[in-house]
Formats: C-alpha cells, sequence, structure tokens
C-alpha cells in the first residue's frame, strides 16, 4: 500500500524519511489488517493529487478536512465519509477574562493554517507562537489542550472539522474497503488524536 | 359576436378535469418523495445526477397544468377581451424550455464526463451497523422514481386527450417514459459498481438526450400554436379533423354559398373567424346567431367563432396559393 503523504501535524508527519502522526498510525493498521506492507509517499497536495490519478499511490493523507481545497470537492480523488469530527475552542490563560465573541481579539495558534482560517472567519486575528500552553493570550486549541495546561475555556467554539482521506478516482471497492476500517476504528482515531497533542 | 362563456369545459368534461387535478397533485406528491429518496443517496454517480434532476423538471408540468387552470377559465376582462386560455399555451412554453435547457447542459455534462474519463467515486454509508456502498442504495431509490410514475403516466395520458390538453398530454408522456430513466441510470449505477466507469457517462448521456428530445419537440409544438398554427390533434400532428367538420357544418347551411374558415388554438379551445358568402341577404343577423350557435353545438372545443357574411371571399386565392407554396 502505497501512502501519499502531505505534512500536517498531528495528523501526518515526515521526520528523517519515517511517517507518524494520527493518519499514519491509523493508515499501517489498516495495511496490517490487509497483511500489507506501507510505503509513504511525502509531497505536496497537487503532487499527491497527480499522483493518485497516476495510480501512482493508493490513499492520499495529510489531514485533510471537508473543506480542505482540491481534495473535499472529490474532482481530482475519491473521498472518504467523515471519519472525526473535531472542534477547536478558545481558551484564555488562568486569572484572565472569559469572554465569549473572539472577534477583535488575538488569539494564539500554533502556526497560520487552516485553524488560523477559521478564526479570521471569527473575527478574530490569529498570532502564530512558539508554544501554545505558555502563551499569555487567548488561544485556540482542543478542549482536553485547555484542560491540561489550566486554561479557561470560553463560549467561543471554531466550526467542526470533519477529516477525510482521499484514494484515487473510481476506486469504489477500495474505497468502501477505507470506509469500513475508519468506521470499525473511530475510537482509535480518537484516542490518537488525544495522545498526540498531549 | 361569439363572446366566450366562461367555463371551456362542458358538464361531462369537468369531472375529467377534476380527475387530472387530482392526478396532477399525486403526482406532485409522488415525484417530491422520489425526488427528495434521490437526494438522500445521491453520490457522484452523473447518470444518477442527471435521473434526479429529471425527476425536478418533471414538477414543472403538473405544476405549470395546476395553475394554467386556475386562470384559463376566468372571464374575458376590459384589459383581457380574449380570455386567459392562452395561459395554458404558455405554461406548455415553459415547460418545454425547462426540459430543452436542462438537457442539453446535461448532455454536454456528461460528454464532458466521457471524454475526460472522470471515474465516478461513490461512498459508503453506515446502515444498521453495515457498511453500504451507497450504489447498492440508490437501485430501490430509482425504481421507486420510475415505476409508479409509468402507471401515472397512462392514467393522464387518456384524461389528456379527452380534454385536449397539450401540458397535461406532455407531463403524461414523460411520466410514461420514466422507467427508461430510472432503468439507464440503473445501468449506470450497476456499471460504476463492476468498475465499468464510462457506462455512467453513457446512461447519464442517453437519460439527457431523452430530455432534450423532449424539450425539443414540446418547444416546437408550443411555439407553432403560439404562432396560431391550424389546430392539430393532441397526440399527432394531424390537422384536427373538426376544422373540416365545421367548415362542412357550415358550407351545408341552405343560405351559405361558400365559407372561408380559419380557427387557432387558444389552450385547449379553438376561437376563429368564418367568412361565408350568403346566397339569401334576408334575415341574415338571425342566421349568423343560429351558425354560430351550431357550431359550438358541433363541439365543445369550438368556443369564439367571429361569422361575417360577405359577398364575396376576400383574398382566398391569394391565401391559398401561398397555403400550397408552402405545403
Amino acid at each position: 500500500m502505497r501512502v501519499g503523504i502531505v505534512d500536517n501535524d498531528p495528523w501526518t508527519r515526515m521526520e528523517d524519511g519515517r511517517a507518524s502522526g494520527i493518519e499514519v498510525e491509523l493508515l499501517k493498521d489498516f495495511a496490517r489488517e490487509l497483511g500489507a506492507d506501507t510505503t509513504f509517499v511525502p509531497g505536496t497536495t497537487p503532487e499527491l493529487l497527480q499522483a493518485a490519478k497516476e495510480a501512482e499511490v493508493d490513499v492520499l493523507v495529510g489531514g485533510f478536512t471537508s473543506t480542505s481545497p482540491g481534495v473535499s470537492e472529490g474532482k481530482e480523488a475519491g473521498v472518504t465519509g467523515t471519519y472525526l469530527t473535531t472542534r477547536l475552542v478558545v481558551g484564555v490563560p488562568p486569572g484572565t477574562h472569559v469572554f465569549d465573541d473572539p472577534s477583535g481579539r488575538k488569539v494564539a495558534v500554533e502556526r497560520i493554517d487552516a485553524t488560523a482560517a477559521m478564526l479570521k472567519e471569527e473575527g478574530a486575528v490569529p498570532v502564530p507562537v512558539e508554544d501554545l500552553s505558555a502563551a499569555e493570550m487567548p488561544v485556540a486549541t482542543y478542549e482536553w489542550q485547555l484542560k491540561a495546561w489550566g486554561f479557561e475555556p470560553t463560549g467561543a467554539e471554531l466550526p467542526e472539522e470533519k477529516h477525510i482521506m482521499a484514494v484515487p478516482l473510481g476506486e469504489n471497492g477500495w474505497l468502501v474497503e477505507l470506509e469500513r476500517f475508519l468506521r470499525v476504528h473511530r475510537e482509535e482515531a480518537k484516542e490518537l488524536l488525544r495522545e498526540e497533542t498531549s | 359576436m361569439g363572446r366566450a362563456r366562461s367555463a371551456e369545459l362542458p358538464p361531462e368534461l369537468q369531472q375529467t378535469l377534476s380527475k387530472a387535478r387530482r392526478l396532477e397533485w399525486l403526482t406532485i406528491a409522488y415525484l417530491t418523495s422520489a425526488v427528495i429518496l434521490l437526494a438522500l443517496v445521491l453520490g457522484s454517480s452523473q447518470a444518477m445526477k442527471t435521473a434526479w434532476i429529471e425527476d425536478l423538471l418533471s414538477l414543472i408540468p403538473p405544476i405549470a397544468f395546476l395553475l394554467a387552470m386556475r386562470f384559463n377559465s376566468r372571464a374575458p376582462t376590459a384589459r383581457f377581451p380574449y380570455g386567459f386560455h392562452r395561459i395554458v399555451s404558455i405554461a406548455h412554453l415553459c415547460s418545454a424550455l425547462a426540459l430543452f435547457v436542462m438537457g442539453t447542459y446535461l448532455l454536454v455534462e456528461s460528454i464532458i464526463k466521457l471524454i475526460t474519463a472522470e471515474y465516478p467515486t461513490i461512498n459508503s454509508v453506515e446502515l444498521f451497523g453495515q457498511t453500504i456502498w451507497l450504489g447498492w442504495l440508490m437501485l430501490p431509490a430509482l425504481a421507486w422514481s420510475g415505476l409508479p410514475a409509468v402507471f401515472l403516466g397512462r392514467a393522464k395520458i387518456t384524461l389528456a386527450e379527452e380534454l385536449h390538453n397539450k401540458v397535461l398530454y406532455a407531463d403524461a408522456k414523460m411520466n410514461k417514459a420514466d422507467w427508461l430513466t430510472a432503468s439507464a441510470a440503473m445501468v449506470g449505477v450497476v456499471g460504476i459498481g463492476f468498475g465499468l466507469w464510462w457506462l455512467d457517462a453513457v446512461a447519464a448521456a442517453l437519460i439527457s438526450l431523452d430530455i432534450t428530445k423532449d424539450g425539443v419537440s414540446n418547444l416546437r409544438r408550443a411555439v407553432v400554436d403560439l404562432m396560431d398554427q391550424t389546430p392539430t390533434t393532441i397526440d399527432e400532428d394531424d390537422a384536427d379533423p373538426l376544422h373540416e367538420r365545421l367548415a362542412e357544418m357550415l358550407r351545408d347551411l341552405d343560405w351559405v354559398e361558400d365559407v372561408d374558415l380559419r380557427l387557432r388554438e387558444e389552450g385547449q379551445v379553438y376561437f376563429g373567424e368564418a367568412v361565408v358568402v350568403s346566397y339569401d341577404e334576408t334575415n341574415i343577423p338571425e342566421k349568423v346567431e343560429n351558425a354560430i350557435k351550431r357550431a359550438r353545438d358541433l363541439d365543445w372545443r369550438i368556443y369564439d367563432l367571429a361569422l361575417t357574411p360577405v359577398r364575396e371571399l376576400p383574398g382566398t386565392d391569394e391565401r391559398t396559393a401561398k397555403g400550397e407554396r408552402a405545403g
């Protein structure tokens, strides 16, 4: 099984030629179940979509969600149904004022990505910081992380993110098999996300 | 002269009309259920999408029919001295245009899919704890969208003939052909299931071809009706024999020497003018009134006839000559 992988921590990571991350772990389990070997092909989304078209990769992962441009439309690759739904919450450092409306406020993020885009959508100003847990301003992250860091969750929730994977177009039987696996291992995916982010 | 009566239909056909109305309401309810059902299982199959859009479009003719039937029998007003009969033809034109435009669009889309070899990919869903390929669920939904329609279409086609209503007729014919659409879409979906991706696009192209064909033939008929073509029978494109019967009846009147008659369709009824040359010029008003009454008694579709007595038929030669050249 050849897996196209786009770097997107914590879902997918390539470090020194070794793949890791939530989706990588899930697919390794899937391959084990199928009795297949796994090879990982790193690349960018457009590169790997092209590879999928030419049937050079069998699965494509990279923390894609139902709004990821290029992938979610299902035009360049077939996409699975949602295998995991997550939601980020804005939290404030202990002892600071709790608010419901994030608009006009600076909110710390790890980097400028889809999360930052969602914050902007809500009117907030995303600020990339080195270490979220040490930020001295509101942060956007998962609820359990806020708890672990002693942050106070606010009423400001970001839109749900529906996580998906992709397969080459027209691979209907393969897609159904992957979807079946992901359905059965829904809890495992949640577990992995918690491990990765705590 | 023959100023319109407010109700178009004779009493015995009023019942047929209420039956047609009921069937059209039933059609709307049924099609809505089919549209919802198909929407629930709509994946990325082009054939499926085309069948779905066809069902959506099939909603237009019954709605057009019911709307037109609300207005067409209204009494003429000062502003609309000819009444509102033509609203049926306009409804016909609108539904034909919708069919034609949508059919062409879908045809182009499926051909593009065929050329670019876009492989349709259909997901699975979880049903009762089981993962089922959505394609299999599409099949019963398509069957529901195709089979009952045939019976509705059959029932409506007889009513359409009795009512001489072309909107109802077009609608009934579309329903009757629905099983073809549904089975083509099923073949497309099963094709995807067996890895024959092109079968989907081919099925979609066939369905859209059928929609386009319906659109073109209806468009043509609606346009020629609005251009005051001489009345035609509802199923074929032949001239309605009623025209000849009426001319014959007028010619047979003992005071009439010659007749020039022209009729046009206004929705389900006919309007027209007859110019007659008379042997005998006494009591003309009574004779004309009597002739109009007899014309109306001939058939309910002869609705508004103007009868003009003259000494000589005007421009007959000219008109016949042109008609012959065109024919």
